[in-house]
Protein backbone atom coordinates (compact mmCIF):
# COMPACT_ATOMS: atom_id res chain seq x y z
CA UNK A 1 0.00 0.00 0.00
CA UNK A 2 2.69 2.47 1.19
CA UNK A 3 4.59 1.72 -2.48
CA UNK A 4 1.58 2.08 -4.28
CA UNK A 5 1.09 5.79 -2.63
CA UNK A 6 4.85 6.26 -3.45
CA UNK A 7 4.31 5.26 -7.11
CA UNK A 8 1.31 7.49 -7.31
CA UNK A 9 3.05 10.61 -5.85
CA UNK A 10 5.91 10.33 -7.99
CA UNK A 11 3.73 9.94 -10.99
CA UNK A 12 1.93 12.77 -9.79
CA UNK A 13 5.27 14.50 -9.43
CA UNK A 14 6.14 14.14 -13.18
CA UNK A 15 3.33 14.50 -14.86
CA UNK A 16 2.67 18.13 -13.35
CA UNK A 17 6.51 19.05 -14.00
CA UNK A 18 6.41 17.13 -17.16
CA UNK A 19 3.05 19.34 -18.03
CA UNK A 20 4.55 22.75 -17.02
CA UNK A 21 7.65 21.86 -18.97
CA UNK A 22 5.99 23.77 -22.43
CA UNK A 23 5.24 26.60 -19.80
CA UNK A 24 9.05 26.62 -18.43
CA UNK A 25 10.07 29.69 -20.48
CA UNK A 26 7.15 31.62 -19.17
CA UNK A 27 6.61 33.69 -16.44
CA UNK A 28 3.74 34.68 -14.97
CA UNK A 29 4.46 38.26 -13.92
CA UNK A 30 5.91 38.41 -17.28
CA UNK A 31 2.16 37.51 -19.22
CA UNK A 32 0.22 39.69 -17.06
CA UNK A 33 2.73 42.49 -18.14
CA UNK A 34 3.02 41.47 -21.86
CA UNK A 35 -1.16 41.88 -21.66
CA UNK A 36 -1.32 45.07 -19.93
CA UNK A 37 1.13 46.00 -23.07
CA UNK A 38 -0.72 44.89 -25.39
CA UNK A 39 -4.10 46.01 -24.18
CA UNK A 40 -3.08 49.31 -23.82
CA UNK A 41 -1.63 49.76 -26.92
CA UNK A 42 -5.01 48.67 -28.63
CA UNK A 43 -6.92 51.04 -26.51
CA UNK A 44 -4.75 53.70 -27.51
CA UNK A 45 -5.45 52.50 -30.99
CA UNK A 46 -9.07 52.30 -31.01
CA UNK A 47 -9.10 56.06 -29.21
CA UNK A 48 -7.10 57.31 -31.45
CA UNK A 49 -8.28 56.01 -34.61
CA UNK A 50 -9.21 58.55 -37.50
CA UNK A 51 -10.41 56.16 -40.28
CA UNK A 52 -12.98 53.65 -40.51
CA UNK A 53 -10.93 51.05 -42.31
CA UNK A 54 -8.28 51.23 -39.38
CA UNK A 55 -11.26 49.39 -37.08
CA UNK A 56 -11.13 46.14 -38.88
CA UNK A 57 -7.75 46.04 -38.39
CA UNK A 58 -7.81 46.88 -34.97
CA UNK A 59 -11.15 44.40 -34.31
CA UNK A 60 -8.95 41.71 -35.48
CA UNK A 61 -6.46 42.47 -32.97
CA UNK A 62 -8.82 42.56 -30.49
CA UNK A 63 -9.93 39.06 -31.39
CA UNK A 64 -5.76 37.78 -31.21
CA UNK A 65 -5.26 39.53 -27.70
CA UNK A 66 -8.59 37.24 -26.77
CA UNK A 67 -6.99 34.22 -28.57
CA UNK A 68 -3.68 34.80 -27.00
CA UNK A 69 -4.17 35.86 -23.21
CA UNK A 70 -7.76 33.27 -22.70
CA UNK A 71 -5.75 30.80 -21.37
CA UNK A 72 -4.24 33.15 -18.87
CA UNK A 73 -7.59 34.74 -17.61
CA UNK A 74 -7.03 33.76 -13.58
CA UNK A 75 -3.61 34.89 -13.86
CA UNK A 76 -4.34 38.27 -15.07
CA UNK A 77 -7.07 38.51 -12.62
CA UNK A 78 -5.32 38.05 -9.99
CA UNK A 79 -2.20 39.77 -11.39
CA UNK A 80 -4.71 42.58 -12.20
CA UNK A 81 -6.69 43.31 -9.56
CA UNK A 82 -9.63 44.84 -9.05
CA UNK A 83 -9.70 44.99 -13.12
CA UNK A 84 -10.83 41.47 -14.55
CA UNK A 85 -9.68 40.35 -18.03
CA UNK A 86 -13.67 39.93 -19.05
CA UNK A 87 -14.58 43.11 -18.15
CA UNK A 88 -11.42 44.61 -19.78
CA UNK A 89 -11.98 42.97 -22.70
CA UNK A 90 -15.47 43.86 -22.85
CA UNK A 91 -14.38 47.35 -22.27
CA UNK A 92 -12.22 47.23 -25.04
CA UNK A 93 -15.14 45.74 -27.71
CA UNK A 94 -17.44 48.79 -26.29
CA UNK A 95 -14.43 51.24 -26.96
CA UNK A 96 -14.49 49.42 -30.36
CA UNK A 97 -18.28 50.28 -30.98
CA UNK A 98 -18.35 53.74 -29.66
CA UNK A 99 -15.22 54.57 -32.06
CA UNK A 100 -17.16 53.10 -34.93
CA UNK A 101 -20.12 55.02 -34.01
CA UNK A 102 -18.16 58.44 -32.97
CA UNK A 103 -16.09 57.80 -37.08
CA UNK A 104 -19.30 57.60 -38.76
CA UNK A 105 -20.61 60.71 -36.98
CA UNK A 106 -17.29 62.08 -38.25
CA UNK A 107 -17.48 61.47 -41.45
CA UNK A 108 -21.28 62.30 -41.70
CA UNK A 109 -20.33 65.59 -40.21
CA UNK A 110 -17.10 66.05 -42.57
CA UNK A 111 -20.01 65.94 -45.28
CA UNK A 112 -22.61 68.45 -44.07
CA UNK A 113 -19.24 70.83 -43.62
CA UNK A 114 -17.66 69.80 -47.01
CA UNK A 115 -21.27 70.32 -47.95
CA UNK A 116 -21.80 73.91 -45.95
CA UNK A 117 -18.24 74.92 -47.84
CA UNK A 118 -19.66 74.14 -51.35
CA UNK A 119 -22.48 76.42 -50.50
CA UNK A 120 -20.77 78.63 -49.10
CA UNK A 121 -18.66 79.40 -52.11
CA UNK A 122 -21.42 79.90 -54.10
CA UNK A 123 -23.55 81.90 -52.17
CA UNK A 124 -19.83 84.12 -52.24
CA UNK A 125 -19.64 84.05 -55.90
CA UNK A 126 -24.06 85.28 -56.47
CA UNK A 127 -22.87 88.12 -53.79
CA UNK A 128 -19.71 89.02 -55.61
CA UNK A 129 -22.08 89.22 -59.02
CA UNK A 130 -24.84 91.22 -57.35
CA UNK A 131 -21.94 93.43 -55.50
CA UNK A 132 -20.31 93.71 -59.16
CA UNK A 133 -23.80 94.51 -60.33
CA UNK A 134 -24.45 96.88 -57.61
CA UNK A 135 -21.22 99.09 -58.32
CA UNK A 136 -21.67 98.87 -61.34
CA UNK A 137 -25.32 100.66 -61.51
CA UNK A 138 -23.56 102.66 -58.44
CA UNK A 139 -20.76 104.31 -61.30
CA UNK A 140 -23.61 104.75 -63.93
CA UNK A 141 -25.70 106.56 -61.09
CA UNK A 142 -22.88 108.40 -60.91
CA UNK A 143 -22.44 108.97 -64.77
CA UNK A 144 -26.29 109.57 -65.36
CA UNK A 145 -26.81 112.22 -62.76
CA UNK A 146 -27.13 114.95 -65.34
CA UNK A 147 -29.44 112.90 -67.40
CA UNK A 148 -32.41 113.38 -65.45
CA UNK A 149 -34.63 111.35 -66.78
CA UNK A 150 -32.56 108.21 -66.69
CA UNK A 151 -31.74 108.94 -62.91
CA UNK A 152 -34.83 107.76 -61.38
CA UNK A 153 -35.10 104.38 -63.39
CA UNK A 154 -31.78 103.42 -62.12
CA UNK A 155 -32.03 104.19 -58.62
CA UNK A 156 -34.90 102.14 -58.66
CA UNK A 157 -32.77 99.32 -60.31
CA UNK A 158 -30.17 99.92 -57.65
CA UNK A 159 -32.26 99.93 -54.90
CA UNK A 160 -33.96 96.66 -56.09
CA UNK A 161 -30.76 95.18 -56.64
CA UNK A 162 -29.08 95.82 -53.10
CA UNK A 163 -32.16 94.79 -51.51
CA UNK A 164 -32.35 91.25 -53.10
CA UNK A 165 -28.49 91.18 -52.23
CA UNK A 166 -29.41 91.62 -48.59
CA UNK A 167 -32.41 89.53 -48.62
CA UNK A 168 -30.03 86.23 -49.83
CA UNK A 169 -27.13 87.68 -47.48
CA UNK A 170 -30.15 87.75 -44.51
CA UNK A 171 -31.19 83.71 -45.68
CA UNK A 172 -28.41 82.45 -46.34
CA UNK A 173 -27.02 83.86 -43.02
CA UNK A 174 -29.65 82.50 -41.13
CA UNK A 175 -29.34 78.82 -42.61
CA UNK A 176 -26.04 79.01 -42.00
CA UNK A 177 -26.38 79.58 -38.47
CA UNK A 178 -29.45 76.71 -38.50
CA UNK A 179 -26.51 74.22 -39.33
CA UNK A 180 -23.57 75.34 -37.82
CA UNK A 181 -26.00 75.15 -34.53
CA UNK A 182 -26.91 71.54 -35.50
CA UNK A 183 -23.66 70.85 -35.68
CA UNK A 184 -22.42 72.14 -32.56
CA UNK A 185 -25.12 69.99 -30.68
CA UNK A 186 -23.53 66.99 -32.31
CA UNK A 187 -20.07 67.72 -31.01
CA UNK A 188 -20.59 66.58 -27.61
CA UNK A 189 -21.14 63.41 -29.42
CA UNK A 190 -16.88 63.79 -30.94
CA UNK A 191 -16.51 66.10 -33.15
CA UNK A 192 -12.71 65.97 -34.22
CA UNK A 193 -9.97 68.84 -34.63
CA UNK A 194 -10.33 68.46 -38.05
CA UNK A 195 -13.81 69.27 -38.34
CA UNK A 196 -13.43 71.82 -35.79
CA UNK A 197 -11.17 73.67 -37.77
CA UNK A 198 -13.39 73.39 -40.86
CA UNK A 199 -16.01 74.86 -38.87
CA UNK A 200 -13.76 77.69 -37.74
CA UNK A 201 -12.51 78.04 -41.11
CA UNK A 202 -15.61 78.22 -42.76
CA UNK A 203 -16.98 80.55 -39.72
CA UNK A 204 -13.97 83.02 -40.63
CA UNK A 205 -15.37 83.04 -44.11
CA UNK A 206 -18.90 83.94 -43.00
CA UNK A 207 -17.19 86.88 -41.21
CA UNK A 208 -15.27 88.11 -44.33
CA UNK A 209 -18.22 88.05 -46.63
CA UNK A 210 -19.95 89.98 -43.08
CA UNK A 211 -17.28 92.56 -43.44
CA UNK A 212 -17.62 92.91 -47.13
CA UNK A 213 -21.53 93.41 -46.76
CA UNK A 214 -20.98 96.17 -43.90
CA UNK A 215 -18.76 98.06 -46.70
CA UNK A 216 -20.98 97.30 -48.88
CA UNK A 217 -23.25 99.62 -46.41
CA UNK A 218 -20.81 101.78 -45.47
CA UNK A 219 -20.54 102.77 -49.32
CA UNK A 220 -24.16 102.77 -49.95
CA UNK A 221 -24.55 104.75 -46.52
CA UNK A 222 -22.09 107.00 -48.22
CA UNK A 223 -22.92 107.40 -51.81
CA UNK A 224 -24.93 110.36 -52.55
CA UNK A 225 -28.42 108.62 -53.43
CA UNK A 226 -31.28 109.59 -51.51
CA UNK A 227 -31.50 106.06 -49.64
CA UNK A 228 -35.16 106.06 -48.37
CA UNK A 229 -36.45 105.17 -45.06
CA UNK A 230 -36.97 101.33 -45.79
CA UNK A 231 -33.82 100.94 -46.76
CA UNK A 232 -32.19 102.13 -43.60
CA UNK A 233 -34.47 99.62 -41.62
CA UNK A 234 -33.28 96.97 -43.87
CA UNK A 235 -29.54 98.19 -43.43
CA UNK A 236 -29.87 98.44 -39.60
CA UNK A 237 -31.56 94.63 -39.35
CA UNK A 238 -28.84 93.25 -41.41
CA UNK A 239 -26.39 95.06 -39.02
CA UNK A 240 -28.31 93.56 -35.84
CA UNK A 241 -28.05 89.91 -37.48
CA UNK A 242 -25.12 90.17 -38.37
CA UNK A 243 -23.56 91.29 -34.41
CA UNK A 244 -25.79 88.05 -33.85
CA UNK A 245 -23.85 85.81 -36.13
CA UNK A 246 -20.80 87.32 -35.23
CA UNK A 247 -21.25 86.41 -31.68
CA UNK A 248 -22.30 82.91 -32.24
CA UNK A 249 -19.48 82.09 -34.42
CA UNK A 250 -16.15 84.49 -33.11
CA UNK A 251 -15.51 81.04 -30.88
CA UNK A 252 -14.65 79.23 -33.47
CA UNK A 253 -12.27 81.98 -34.91
CA UNK A 254 -10.23 82.21 -31.77
CA UNK A 255 -7.08 80.07 -32.19
CA UNK A 256 -7.58 79.98 -35.88
CA UNK A 257 -5.77 82.21 -38.55
CA UNK A 258 -7.28 85.84 -38.08
CA UNK A 259 -5.65 88.00 -40.26
CA UNK A 260 -8.38 88.73 -42.66
CA UNK A 261 -11.46 89.48 -40.04
CA UNK A 262 -10.67 90.49 -36.70
CA UNK A 263 -13.56 90.31 -34.77
CA UNK A 264 -12.89 92.81 -32.26
CA UNK A 265 -12.57 95.71 -34.73
CA UNK A 266 -15.35 93.93 -36.54
CA UNK A 267 -17.70 94.51 -33.76
CA UNK A 268 -17.06 97.83 -33.45
CA UNK A 269 -17.55 98.62 -36.83
CA UNK A 270 -20.85 97.31 -37.01
CA UNK A 271 -21.66 99.11 -33.88
CA UNK A 272 -21.31 102.27 -35.33
CA UNK A 273 -22.96 101.46 -37.99
CA UNK A 274 -25.46 100.68 -36.40
CA UNK A 275 -25.70 104.02 -34.28
CA UNK A 276 -25.36 105.70 -37.95
CA UNK A 277 -28.04 104.03 -39.86
CA UNK A 278 -30.58 104.10 -36.18
CA UNK A 279 -29.89 107.98 -36.79
CA UNK A 280 -30.26 108.20 -40.37
CA UNK A 281 -33.86 106.26 -39.80
CA UNK A 282 -35.19 108.56 -37.43
CA UNK A 283 -34.08 111.38 -39.30
CA UNK A 284 -35.54 110.11 -42.63
CA UNK A 285 -38.88 108.59 -40.50
CA UNK A 286 -38.71 112.58 -39.48
CA UNK A 287 -38.78 113.66 -42.95
CA UNK A 288 -41.42 111.84 -44.60
CA UNK A 289 -43.36 113.05 -42.14
CA UNK A 290 -42.88 116.54 -42.79
CA UNK A 291 -43.73 115.62 -46.37
CA UNK A 292 -46.92 114.26 -45.22
CA UNK A 293 -47.84 117.96 -43.44
CA UNK A 294 -47.61 116.14 -40.11
CA UNK A 295 -45.63 118.33 -37.79
CA UNK A 296 -44.33 116.63 -34.89
CA UNK A 297 -40.92 117.07 -31.99
CA UNK A 298 -37.75 115.63 -33.18
CA UNK A 299 -36.89 112.29 -32.02
CA UNK A 300 -33.40 110.66 -32.01
CA UNK A 301 -34.28 107.16 -30.73
CA UNK A 302 -36.82 104.28 -30.02
CA UNK A 303 -37.97 106.08 -27.04
CA UNK A 304 -38.40 109.42 -27.97
CA UNK A 305 -39.65 108.59 -31.41
CA UNK A 306 -42.79 106.61 -29.85
CA UNK A 307 -42.80 108.89 -27.13
CA UNK A 308 -43.50 112.09 -30.14
CA UNK A 309 -45.85 109.79 -31.84
CA UNK A 310 -47.89 109.11 -28.62
CA UNK A 311 -47.49 113.25 -27.33
CA UNK A 312 -49.01 114.14 -30.95
CA UNK A 313 -51.88 111.94 -30.95
CA UNK A 314 -52.71 113.16 -27.13
CA UNK A 315 -52.14 116.52 -26.98
CA UNK A 316 -54.83 116.72 -30.58
CA UNK A 317 -57.20 114.36 -28.45
CA UNK A 318 -56.96 116.91 -25.56
CA UNK A 319 -57.65 119.52 -27.77
CA UNK A 320 -60.34 117.85 -29.71
CA UNK A 321 -62.63 117.29 -26.69
CA UNK A 322 -61.72 120.99 -25.19
CA UNK A 323 -62.74 122.19 -28.35
CA UNK A 324 -64.65 120.17 -31.15
CA UNK A 325 -65.16 122.35 -33.82
CA UNK A 326 -61.45 123.17 -34.43
CA UNK A 327 -60.87 123.54 -38.18
CA UNK A 328 -59.20 121.03 -40.25
CA UNK A 329 -59.18 118.28 -37.23
CA UNK A 330 -60.12 115.64 -39.42
CA UNK A 331 -58.03 116.60 -42.25
CA UNK A 332 -54.38 116.78 -39.50
CA UNK A 333 -56.07 113.20 -38.39
CA UNK A 334 -56.33 111.40 -41.93
CA UNK A 335 -52.82 112.79 -42.28
CA UNK A 336 -51.16 111.32 -39.46
CA UNK A 337 -53.53 108.47 -40.32
CA UNK A 338 -52.07 107.62 -43.30
CA UNK A 339 -48.92 108.00 -41.90
CA UNK A 340 -49.40 105.34 -39.58
CA UNK A 341 -50.95 102.61 -41.22
CA UNK A 342 -49.70 102.88 -44.94
CA UNK A 343 -46.33 104.18 -44.46
CA UNK A 344 -45.36 103.41 -41.08
CA UNK A 345 -47.09 99.85 -40.42
CA UNK A 346 -47.22 98.97 -44.00
CA UNK A 347 -43.99 99.62 -45.32
CA UNK A 348 -42.00 99.66 -42.81
CA UNK A 349 -43.65 97.73 -39.88
CA UNK A 350 -42.08 93.85 -40.40
CA UNK A 351 -38.57 95.51 -40.54
CA UNK A 352 -39.16 97.89 -37.66
CA UNK A 353 -40.94 95.74 -35.18
CA UNK A 354 -37.64 93.00 -36.55
CA UNK A 355 -35.29 95.29 -35.46
CA UNK A 356 -36.93 96.44 -32.26
CA UNK A 357 -37.37 99.86 -33.50
CA UNK A 358 -40.82 99.46 -32.29
CA UNK A 359 -42.86 97.06 -30.57
CA UNK A 360 -46.09 95.25 -31.69
CA UNK A 361 -47.32 96.85 -27.85
CA UNK A 362 -45.89 99.94 -28.51
CA UNK A 363 -48.23 99.75 -32.09
CA UNK A 364 -50.99 98.64 -30.17
CA UNK A 365 -50.73 100.99 -27.81
CA UNK A 366 -50.68 104.25 -30.68
CA UNK A 367 -53.50 102.40 -32.44
CA UNK A 368 -55.95 102.45 -29.43
CA UNK A 369 -54.77 106.26 -29.14
CA UNK A 370 -55.06 107.00 -32.59
CA UNK A 371 -58.72 105.23 -32.25
CA UNK A 372 -59.96 107.63 -29.87
CA UNK A 373 -58.49 110.43 -31.99
CA UNK A 374 -60.99 109.49 -34.50
CA UNK A 375 -63.84 108.75 -32.23
CA UNK A 376 -63.32 113.17 -31.85
CA UNK A 377 -62.04 114.03 -34.83
CA UNK A 378 -64.70 112.42 -37.42
CA UNK A 379 -66.79 114.74 -38.54
CA UNK A 380 -70.58 115.42 -37.10
CA UNK A 381 -73.86 114.99 -38.90
CA UNK A 382 -76.30 118.09 -38.11
CA UNK A 383 -79.12 116.82 -40.66
CA UNK A 384 -81.35 115.46 -37.81
CA UNK A 385 -81.47 118.75 -35.96
CA UNK A 386 -81.87 120.46 -38.52
CA UNK A 387 -84.83 118.56 -39.88
CA UNK A 388 -85.99 118.36 -35.96
CA UNK A 389 -86.19 122.43 -36.68
CA UNK A 390 -87.66 122.32 -40.16
CA UNK A 391 -90.54 120.59 -38.69
CA UNK A 392 -91.07 122.37 -35.05
CA UNK A 393 -91.18 125.96 -37.55
CA UNK A 394 -93.24 123.90 -39.97
CA UNK A 395 -95.96 123.30 -36.91
CA UNK A 396 -95.55 126.64 -35.75
CA UNK A 397 -96.38 128.39 -39.11
CA UNK A 398 -99.21 125.59 -39.34
CA UNK A 399 -100.46 126.75 -36.11
CA UNK A 400 -100.62 130.52 -36.89
CA UNK A 401 -101.98 130.07 -40.41
CA UNK A 402 -105.13 127.87 -38.79
CA UNK A 403 -105.32 130.80 -36.23
CA UNK A 404 -105.82 132.98 -38.86
CA UNK A 405 -108.26 131.46 -40.72
CA UNK A 406 -110.58 130.59 -37.41
CA UNK B 1 -6.86 16.26 52.04
CA UNK B 2 -9.50 15.22 49.31
CA UNK B 3 -11.17 18.71 48.93
CA UNK B 4 -7.80 20.33 48.82
CA UNK B 5 -7.10 17.48 45.77
CA UNK B 6 -10.47 18.80 44.02
CA UNK B 7 -9.78 22.63 44.86
CA UNK B 8 -6.46 22.23 43.27
CA UNK B 9 -7.95 20.22 40.07
CA UNK B 10 -10.35 22.71 39.60
CA UNK B 11 -8.04 25.75 39.68
CA UNK B 12 -5.62 23.86 37.61
CA UNK B 13 -8.77 23.60 34.44
CA UNK B 14 -9.41 27.21 34.82
CA UNK B 15 -5.85 28.24 33.99
CA UNK B 16 -5.60 25.92 31.42
CA UNK B 17 -8.55 27.37 29.92
CA UNK B 18 -7.47 31.18 30.09
CA UNK B 19 -4.32 29.81 28.43
CA UNK B 20 -5.56 28.06 25.83
CA UNK B 21 -5.01 30.11 21.96
CA UNK B 22 -7.51 30.63 19.66
CA UNK B 23 -5.88 30.07 16.24
CA UNK B 24 -7.79 30.38 12.56
CA UNK B 25 -6.04 27.50 10.63
CA UNK B 26 -6.38 26.47 7.10
CA UNK B 27 -4.83 30.52 6.45
CA UNK B 28 -3.37 30.32 2.32
CA UNK B 29 -0.98 32.86 2.08
CA UNK B 30 0.26 32.26 -1.11
CA UNK B 31 0.52 34.93 -3.98
CA UNK B 32 -0.48 33.84 -7.50
CA UNK B 33 1.86 36.47 -9.13
CA UNK B 34 5.53 37.09 -8.13
CA UNK B 35 6.38 40.75 -7.19
CA UNK B 36 9.06 41.96 -9.35
CA UNK B 37 10.37 44.84 -6.89
CA UNK B 38 12.53 47.74 -7.81
CA UNK B 39 14.87 48.40 -4.91
CA UNK B 40 15.52 52.44 -3.97
CA UNK B 41 18.80 54.17 -3.35
CA UNK B 42 19.04 53.29 -0.13
CA UNK B 43 18.20 49.21 -1.11
CA UNK B 44 14.40 49.25 0.42
CA UNK B 45 12.08 47.68 -1.37
CA UNK B 46 8.23 47.89 -1.16
CA UNK B 47 5.40 45.99 -2.38
CA UNK B 48 2.27 47.66 -1.75
CA UNK B 49 0.34 45.09 -2.91
CA UNK B 50 0.71 43.17 -0.46
CA UNK B 51 1.95 45.17 2.29
CA UNK B 52 5.44 44.19 2.77
CA UNK B 53 8.82 46.40 2.73
CA UNK B 54 11.97 45.64 3.86
CA UNK B 55 15.77 46.61 2.87
CA UNK B 56 17.46 43.91 0.72
CA UNK B 57 21.72 45.02 1.62
CA UNK B 58 21.71 42.39 4.43
CA UNK B 59 20.54 39.97 1.07
CA UNK B 60 22.62 41.45 -1.56
CA UNK B 61 25.81 41.06 1.28
CA UNK B 62 24.92 37.94 2.14
CA UNK B 63 24.68 36.53 -1.37
CA UNK B 64 27.75 38.54 -3.20
CA UNK B 65 30.14 38.86 -0.16
CA UNK B 66 30.52 42.42 -1.53
CA UNK B 67 28.68 45.44 -0.03
CA UNK B 68 29.34 47.42 -3.16
CA UNK B 69 27.23 44.75 -5.87
CA UNK B 70 23.75 45.48 -6.01
CA UNK B 71 20.83 44.61 -7.64
CA UNK B 72 18.42 46.11 -10.34
CA UNK B 73 15.15 43.98 -9.36
CA UNK B 74 14.04 41.43 -6.63
CA UNK B 75 12.00 38.86 -7.47
CA UNK B 76 9.86 37.44 -4.52
CA UNK B 77 6.89 35.31 -4.21
CA UNK B 78 4.94 33.66 -0.91
CA UNK B 79 3.90 29.64 -0.90
CA UNK B 80 0.76 28.70 0.93
CA UNK B 81 2.74 28.23 4.38
CA UNK B 82 3.99 32.01 4.62
CA UNK B 83 7.40 31.55 3.51
CA UNK B 84 8.93 33.78 1.50
CA UNK B 85 10.70 33.23 -1.64
CA UNK B 86 13.13 35.69 -2.91
CA UNK B 87 15.83 35.60 -5.41
CA UNK B 88 17.63 38.30 -8.12
CA UNK B 89 18.99 38.20 -10.93
CA UNK B 90 23.15 36.90 -11.21
CA UNK B 91 21.92 35.51 -7.26
CA UNK B 92 23.07 31.36 -7.04
CA UNK B 93 20.80 31.10 -4.19
CA UNK B 94 17.25 31.05 -3.57
CA UNK B 95 16.30 32.54 -0.04
CA UNK B 96 13.61 31.28 2.09
CA UNK B 97 12.10 33.42 4.73
CA UNK B 98 9.36 32.73 7.45
CA UNK B 99 8.03 36.08 8.65
CA UNK B 100 8.46 36.75 12.38
CA UNK B 101 7.19 39.76 14.28
CA UNK B 102 8.88 42.76 11.77
CA UNK B 103 11.12 40.39 11.11
CA UNK B 104 12.11 37.69 8.01
CA UNK B 105 14.19 35.10 9.18
CA UNK B 106 15.97 32.73 6.95
CA UNK B 107 14.40 29.42 6.97
CA UNK B 108 16.46 27.94 4.09
CA UNK B 109 19.17 28.69 1.42
CA UNK B 110 19.02 27.04 -1.46
CA UNK B 111 21.87 26.76 -3.64
CA UNK B 112 20.97 26.65 -7.67
CA UNK B 113 23.39 24.91 -9.69
CA UNK B 114 23.44 27.51 -12.56
CA UNK B 115 23.85 30.72 -11.87
CA UNK B 116 20.28 32.95 -12.32
CA UNK B 117 20.49 34.81 -15.46
CA UNK B 118 16.75 36.53 -15.52
CA UNK B 119 15.23 34.27 -12.34
CA UNK B 120 11.42 33.90 -12.51
CA UNK B 121 8.70 33.27 -9.71
CA UNK B 122 5.55 31.24 -10.74
CA UNK B 123 3.01 29.66 -8.21
CA UNK B 124 2.61 26.02 -9.17
CA UNK B 125 1.40 24.71 -5.89
CA UNK B 126 1.87 22.78 -3.77
CA UNK B 127 5.31 23.68 -5.56
CA UNK B 128 6.69 27.38 -6.18
CA UNK B 129 8.35 27.14 -9.64
CA UNK B 130 11.60 28.36 -10.51
CA UNK B 131 12.35 29.41 -13.96
CA UNK B 132 15.93 31.23 -15.52
CA UNK B 133 14.47 32.62 -18.41
CA UNK B 134 17.95 32.58 -20.23
CA UNK B 135 18.76 28.98 -19.73
CA UNK B 136 15.50 27.49 -19.63
CA UNK B 137 16.12 25.59 -16.64
CA UNK B 138 13.45 24.66 -14.27
CA UNK B 139 13.27 24.14 -10.59
CA UNK B 140 10.64 23.11 -8.63
CA UNK B 141 10.61 24.30 -4.97
CA UNK B 142 8.93 24.46 -1.37
CA UNK B 143 9.81 25.13 2.31
CA UNK B 144 11.59 22.18 2.85
CA UNK B 145 13.81 22.98 -0.11
CA UNK B 146 14.56 22.25 -4.18
CA UNK B 147 12.54 19.63 -4.82
CA UNK B 148 13.52 19.00 -8.56
CA UNK B 149 15.99 20.41 -11.12
CA UNK B 150 18.94 21.03 -8.87
CA UNK B 151 20.56 20.58 -5.46
CA UNK B 152 19.79 22.10 -2.37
Amino acid sequence: MKIQMKLFITITIAIAISSNICLAQLSDYQITQNFKNDYEIIKGKVTKTMTINDLDTLHSNILNLQNKYQAHDEIINSALFPSRYDEMMGELNELLLSSEHRLVLIENQQEQISNLSQRLTAFEYEVDHLRTETNKLRSDLSKSAIIRSDLSNKLAEYRVQIEKRDRIIVTYVDTMIKEYNALRKQAGLGLNELNQDQIALNSLNLLELIQSVIDDHYADEASNYQLMTIDYIRMYVIAQQFEEVINQVEDHVVGVYTANVNTDSLKQRLFDLQVDLEDKTWTSIQQQMYAMDIETESFYDKTTFVKTLDSHIQSHIMSNEDNPFIENQYDEYLAFNTFWNDVLKGDWGVPMIESGLISTQQIAYLDESLSKWYSLAKPQSYMLQLLAGFLILLVISLGIVIWKLY
Amino acid sequence: MKNHIYILLTLLFLLSACNHKFVISDVDYSQDIESVLIPDETGTISDLRHGISFNIRKLEINEFADSTKHVDEIRMIRDKQGYYFITAPLFKHVYIFKTSSSELKLHKKLYIDNKLELPVFNNRAPYIELVDINSDSVYYLNNKGLKTGGKS
